[in-house]
């Protein structure tokens, strides 16, 4: 079974997106027993936040969002993050890469990947939404290039 | 005199899980390099393999609950786009976060 970790903005982005989104196809293989996810106390309470933010509530596909928090953690591996000191642009981050690196998922699923880079030096230009990243051994990459590997395994199963 | 009595429970603690001569060889073998007592040793392996077997349980039925209220979440229809979906979860994350 895959190991994979799901920041905050994979998981509200996956109670709001359409069917077919590439996030909800990542969560019917949790369901489908293909990826075992890993969070850590950490990334639930972070989960549970951003939840509450008030444009989630009205754009979301489930009235009980906390619920859905609830189980999408009850499925997951809990895990006490490794600690690791790295040179992100956004220090919150490094949870998710020492979640990972703790549960032995060598992918972390993100929309702010370009949170998991180094800060920026002046007058450097990034791409504004880079859609993936290597940091400390693991790969931060958006849900939809993850599909792929996704199909690999279930054609494989 | 001591010691004798001692390994005979020990002996015993192990022959109650009803295994062969040759699984008792491989736990008391197996508890000689942990360190530990061939009693202390299978208490504690057949703890962590029973706490493993409850989160396992309890992993299956969650992934059923949460199969459920994907289907349900299918039942309502999206206000979104994949792509509006993904800027609200950064923006969530933006707004909510509290840096250190």
């Amino acid at each position: 079974m895959r190991r994979l970790v799901l920041d905050a903005s994979a998981l509200v982005s996956a109670a709001c997106s359409p069917g077919g989104g590439a996030i909800l196809v990542v969560l019917e293989a949790v369901r489908l027993e293909l990826i075992q996810l890993v969070v850590s106390d950490e990334a639930e309470a972070e989960y549970r936040r951003a939840m509450e933010y008030g444009r989630v509530r009205r754009y979301a596909r489930t009235p009980d969002l906390q619920g859905f928090v609830t189980e999408v953690c009850a499925t997951a591996e809990r895990v006490r993050p490794a600690p690791v000191k790295l040179p992100l642009r956004h220090a919150a981050d490094a949870v998710y890469i020492g979640i990972a690196l703790a549960g032995r998922a060598p992918v972390v699923l993100s929309f702010n990947v370009r949170h998991f880079l180094p800060p920026l030096n002046p007058n450097e230009k990034r791409e504004k939404h880079p859609r993936s990243a290597q940091v400390a051994g693991v790969v931060v990459m958006e849900p939809r290039l993850y599909l792929p590997e996704l199909r690999g395994e279930v054609t494989r199963e | 005199m001591t010691k004798r009595t001692e390994q005979a429970a020990e002996k015993k603690a192990v022959a109650t899980y009803r295994a062969t001569r040759a699984t008792q060889a491989v736990i008391q073998r197996a508890a000689a390099l942990a360190h530990l007592k061939p009693s202390v040793y299978v208490g504690r392996v057949a703890e962590e393999h029973a706490r493993r077997d409850i989160e396992e349980a309890e992993r299956t039925a969650a992934r059923k609950r949460l199969g459920r209220l994907l289907d349900a979440m299918r039942e309502l229809p999206a206000k979104l786009t994949g792509d509006e979906a993904a800027d609200l979860g950064r923006e969530a994350v933006a707004a909510t976060r509290k840096e250190p």
